[in-house]
């Protein structure tokens, strides 16, 4: 369970690090506790998977991935495990969801390919056609980025998801 | 395209996955890395002023900590999606939000504390002008999620 402390201590987690040599210190002070508690309760949001990942955020497109597309895929719900675990398993794919179908959109299954050109992410979704034997998909370029953040958890009191 | 050096190169593979939680963080890495501690620091002072590290912090899951998340599909206007766009990405809650090609052109993710807060974003939403349908796709089973990617070593960044 989070108490008031992990929840000030992980939205302040939520945003960047800053310049400084020492980094931690400053949320460790901010918080009321020491570097060792503060490394001590990080260490456990690891092994809770509450923190998924601490490190750098980059800039896809400025780094080098040129085309982005949300590949989605016709798959019948027998089939969705297994081709799931194998879609995830391809580099190139980085978020890997089932989602409900709609009435015009029959969508089930929804990948994210990242390759350095249109032509390269069509070559991956062509390879993930022949894996897993479906030939009902679409690539979803993205054709404008409106909004890129993380999200900042417990900020505000209205905030708070009920416990 | 932004050319990158050996340092920045090797710095940025290692914390775009794993950024030291340490007293001294620079010195872990330039312990791993093989280089001095000021100069690893340097080289992230430089890629943050460059834009390529939007910023150093946690990513965590949303769902542990009680929030509920969304993936919105949308259909809009072309002549009115720039505006939409700007109401949708006023909420705090909304996380990432692209044109897409398709039946389907505007793609946004909600994490509210609330299914009820997402319901009620949903619904501003359906009301601007140019929306013609709004659809809340949950995430029912998820295979990978994974936020970063390997900086490549060949050619340019």
């Amino acid at each position: 369970m989070l108490d008031e402390r992990d929840r000030d201590i992980i939205a302040r987690l939520c945003g960047d690090l800053g310049e400084e040599r020492r980094p931690f210190l400053a949320i460790a002070e901010a918080c009321g506790v020491s570097e060792e508690e503060l490394f001590a309760r990080i260490e456990r949001y690891r092994a809770q998977s509450i923190l998924r990942r601490f490190g750098a955020m980059i800039r896809h497109q400025r780094a080098g991935f040129a085309a982005n597309a949300l590949s989605v895929w016709v798959i019948p719900e027998a089939a969705i495990a297994e081709a799931g675990e194998k879609i995830a398993a391809i580099p190139e794919v980085s978020h890997c969801y089932q989602r409900p179908p709609l009435p015009d959109w029959p969508y089930t299954l929804y990948a994210m390919i990242h390759g350095q050109s249109e032509v390269e992410c069509h070559a991956v979704a062509a390879r993930i056609a022949a894996m897993v034997q479906v030939t009902d998909y679409q690539l979803l370029f993205t054709r404008r980025e409106f909004k890129k953040t993380s999200r900042q958890y417990f900020e505000s009191p209205s905030d708070m998801p009920i416990a | 395209m932004t050319l990158l050096s050996p340092l920045e190169r090797a710095v940025l593979n290692r914390i775009q996955y794993d950024f030291p939680v340490a007293s001294d963080p620079y010195a872990v890495l330039a312990d791993a890395l093989g280089a001095s501690a000021e100069a690893v620091h340097a080289a992230v002072l430089l890629l943050r002023e460059r834009g390529i590290i939007r910023r150093i912090g946690g990513s965590f899951d949303a769902r542990r900590l009680g929030y509920v998340t969304v993936l919105a599909a949308t259909r809009v206007t072309p002549e009115m999606i720039e505006a939409v766009a700007e109401r949708i990405n006023a909420f705090p809650d909304v996380t990432h939000n692209y044109e897409r090609a398709g039946a389907y052109n505007l793609w946004f993710t909600v994490i509210s504390a609330s299914a009820a807060r997402i319901a009620q974003i949903l619904e501003a939403v359906r009301q601007c002008p140019g929306v013609e349908v709004v659809h809340a796709l949950p995430a029912e089973r998820i295979f990978k999620l994974r936020v970063d990617f390997q900086v490549r070593e060949d050619g340019d960044a």
